[in-house]
């Protein structure tokens, strides 16, 4: 079977724009939650978020188009020419493009229908309309990119970049395109703060992940996008391979619309999956990068997942949660966990998880918290887990990882 | 890792629910497109409506109160594909190797714009809890896992018109590579005022539509051990793009492009093909434009026994998918 390698990484979260800025934010524990002041949050229960502050545009992009382009797209970009940059501008024009996406242009949309609120619906015409449809970032990125591989869009709320990076890896895999540019962006808008209110899912100040008193999540925004490569292409351009994209699964939960199960069995079936499709065990396994919301049903069902996976021993694998930090940027979450994973392999540190101070007995594992843990980690799994039961899972690895 | 092969098709669209009528009502010229005076203010217009989603023949559930009418229109065509493929009661297959890959291009657009309005007139703290849930674009795919008991692996696909065969590639690739015993594939659109106003900009050529269909594919030697009746052997697919200046429109130069490449994989030449009907006004015309349409054309070629035959994409912004069927026996 062919090895994928990830030969650029790049991101913008509210921790700053670009990788550095996210990895001294990872490394120092620092949490970019505020109140949001996008817009107006009075009469929402909290109004509470991590939002982006500068959006730098990219040099290769020119100014008029990027003026024309929404948050999200502008964000989806950012994050590509920095992945490319790093990558060092390898041809793409028979590369794949696989985004994750999930709000695209709608926070764009509602500053117009809350601009004109006489006209209603009316005030968001239709071109409006359509930029916030989902695959409207992918559009942007495909027109930026000149790409003329396979375009895929996937859309699974909180897992779909994840989903996303799992078809680059396919499509590389087996041989359909040799290198892949793919990952995912979500931005802030009042419909999903508004929707996750109306659950009773967020928590007026923080998020604490995995801890006795967490009393739900925080939204954020962001996005994160990877180069992958088959080994071969790499090679062929002189490069060697240092990181590795080396297994993916998504699983149906088939259990309720909202709530995962509480035992855990899909969030296992996930990380099982992706660790045989990377020709694993779980002993392999030296952190997991979890999903962690810090909803009292997704951390304890994902610590009980964790724990049956690992086994005997399993409590002493470091787990944390990026969200308590980055906030839940829901599409774009799968792709910025996926960085912080690829971080902890590249720099030898593992993220604290902020705000945890208070064990629960429910999330029996080892929280990393206080400060980052220093380390030689060799393979990190990365959970996303989504409305409609979608659990995925992601293996990456140190190219020269072996067992 | 064998031959995909096609062994369920579930349908609902303007034309109906049969699946094996299809071909006698297309060639009769029937179409499903009518006059709507719900969808312009003010004006009747030509669309392609569902009229009726019988949810409750297919399957009865609590879940069923949470759905929109999305949901429920997924529900009746991917029951009644399964059943269909003899997979409705007592399947052989276990749960975790039924995967489930659906599409759709604008989900729950109605409802989100509807929400958003209840935010807007009412305040955040009347949002409605209920119907968040289904605004999000795997909502239809959640509650089939759900409602069939489906446990496999899952993904929803968005990208425009081509997501229906975005969903359809990855089923073939969930099967090659052994990942699943059986794939429910499929796509639904939903057509209301908010979609209407929007599909305007674009400049469709037919009327707008919406409706579901659902796919089951299988490895031939699974639909062979279990006596299923083979539909349609699943030949080859691809995908490609060229982008383009806007994305308001698709482009030509993609579609040739994916059919040559399907061709080849298929070991076949345009000239050996019965049937291309991608973008036939024909079809569109009988049950109206909506990223339903490819899948539709799956169907409508697998239950005439045109073969080989293919179904081309081509959507805005550049994208372009294709999809090559030769007869149940692969030849």
């Amino acid at each position: 079977m062919r090895r994928v390698a990830i030969t650029g990484i790049g991101c913008i979260t509210p921790l700053g724009a670009g990788l550095d800025a996210f990895r001294s934010g990872l490394e120092a524990g620092e949490d970019a939650i505020a109140p949001l002041d996008l817009f107006d949050t009075t009469g929402f229960r909290s109004g509470m978020a991590a939002r982006i502050g500068d959006l730098p545009r990219p040099e290769r992009v020119p100014p008029a188009t990027w003026r024309r382009l929404d948050r999200c797209d502008r964000m989806a970009l950012f994050a590509v020419e920095e992945a490319l940059a790093e990558a060092g501008h390898p041809s793409l024009d028979a590369a794949a493009l696989c985004c994750g996406l999930s709000t695209a242009g709608m926070f764009e949309a509602e500053q117009v229908l809350y601009s004109e609120p006489e006209r209603g619906l009316a005030a968001v015409g239709p071109r409006r309309m359509l930029d916030a449809v989902v695959c409207s970032t992918s559009d942007v990125l495909l027109r930026q990119l000149g790409c003329h591989g396979p375009v895929v869009t996937t859309s699974t709320a909180c897992s779909s970049a994840a989903n996303a990076l799992g078809q680059a890896l396919d499509l590389v895999r087996d041989g359909e395109v040799e290198i892949a540019v793919a990952g995912g962006a979500d931005a802030l808008c009042r419909l999903t703060l508004a929707g996750f209110n109306s659950l009773g899912v967020v928590a007026p100040d923080r998020p604490r992940p995995f801890d006795a008193r967490r009393a739900g999540m925080v939204l954020g925004e962001g996005a994160a996008f990877l180069v992958l490569e088959s080994e071969d292409h790499l090679r062929a351009r002189g490069a060697e391979p240092t990181l590795e994209l080396a297994g993916y699964a998504s699983t149906a939960e088939g259990h309720h619309i909202v709530h995962p199960v509480a035992s855990g069995d899909g969030a296992l079936r996930a990380m099982r999956w992706a660790l045989e499709d990377a020709g694993l065990d779980a002993a392999s396994v030296d952190h997991v990068n979890a999903h962690g919301t810090a909803t009292a049903q997704n951390d304890a069902m994902e610590a009980a997942a964790i724990r049956r996976l690992l086994g005997e021993g399993g409590e002493r694998v470091p787990v944390t949660s990026t969200k308590s930090l980055v906030g839940h940027s829901l599409g774009a979450s799968g792709a910025i966990e996926a960085v912080a994973s690829l971080l902890t392999l590249r720099h030898g540190f593992v993220a604290p998880t902020a705000g945890y101070a208070e064990p629960d007995p429910d999330c029996p594992v080892d929280v990393v918290h206080g400060s980052a843990r220093r380390g030689s980690f060799h393979t990190v799994l990365s959970n996303s887990f989504a409305f409609g039961g979608n659990d995925v899972s992601l293996v990456f690895r140190r190219w020269g990882s072996h067992g | 890792m064998g031959e995909v092969v096609l062994t369920g098709i579930g349908l609902l669209t303007p034309l109906g629910v049969d699946a094996d009528a299809l071909p006698a009502a297309l060639a009769a010229g029937r179409s499903g497109v009518g006059l709507h005076g719900d969808l312009v203010e003010g004006r009747r217009v030509p669309a392609a409506r569902v009229v009726d989603v019988p949810v409750k023949e297919v399957v009865t559930s609590p879940q069923l109160r949470r759905m929109d009418r999305l949901g429920k229109m997924a529900t009746v065509a991917a029951g009644l594909a399964l059943r269909h493929a003899g997979l409705a009661d007592g399947s052989p297959v276990p749960p975790e190797r039924v995967a489930v890959g659906w599409a759709t291009e604008y989900a729950s657009l109605e409802h989100t714009w509807a929400f958003q309005e209840r935010v807007r007139t009412r305040g955040p703290r009347l949002a409605n809890p209920m119907s968040f849930p289904n605004l999000v674009q795997n909502a239809a795919a959640g509650y089939l896992s759900i409602l069939f008991g489906l446990r496999g692996s899952s993904v929803t696909f968005c990208h425009h018109e081509t997501c229906g065969l975005e969903a359809l590639g990855w089923a073939a690739r969930q099967l090659r590579r052994g990942r699943a015993d059986v794939v429910l594939v499929g796509v639904s659109e939903e057509l209301g005022d908010v979609l209407y106003r929007a599909r305007s900009l674009i400049g469709v050529e037919a009327p707008p539509g919406e409706g579901a269909v659902a796919l089951i594919l299988e490895r031939r030697e699974s639909a062979r051990s279990r006596g299923a009746r083979v539909l349609a052997t699943v030949a080859a697919d691809s995908a490609a793009a060229a982008p383009l200046p806007s994305h308001w429109y698709p482009s030509r130069d993609a579609a040739p492009r994916v059919l040559r490449l399907a061709l080849e994989r298929a070991g076949l030449t345009a000239a050996d093909l019965v049937s291309d009907l991608g973008r036939s006004r024909h079809l569109a015309d009988a049950v109206g434009m909506s990223a339903v349409l490819p899948l539709f054309h799956v169907a409508a070629l697998a239950t005439a026994g045109q073969f080989p035959s293919a179904c081309v994409v081509d959507a805005r912004g550049g994208a372009a998918r294709a999809v090559v069927l030769t007869d149940p026996d692969g030849g």
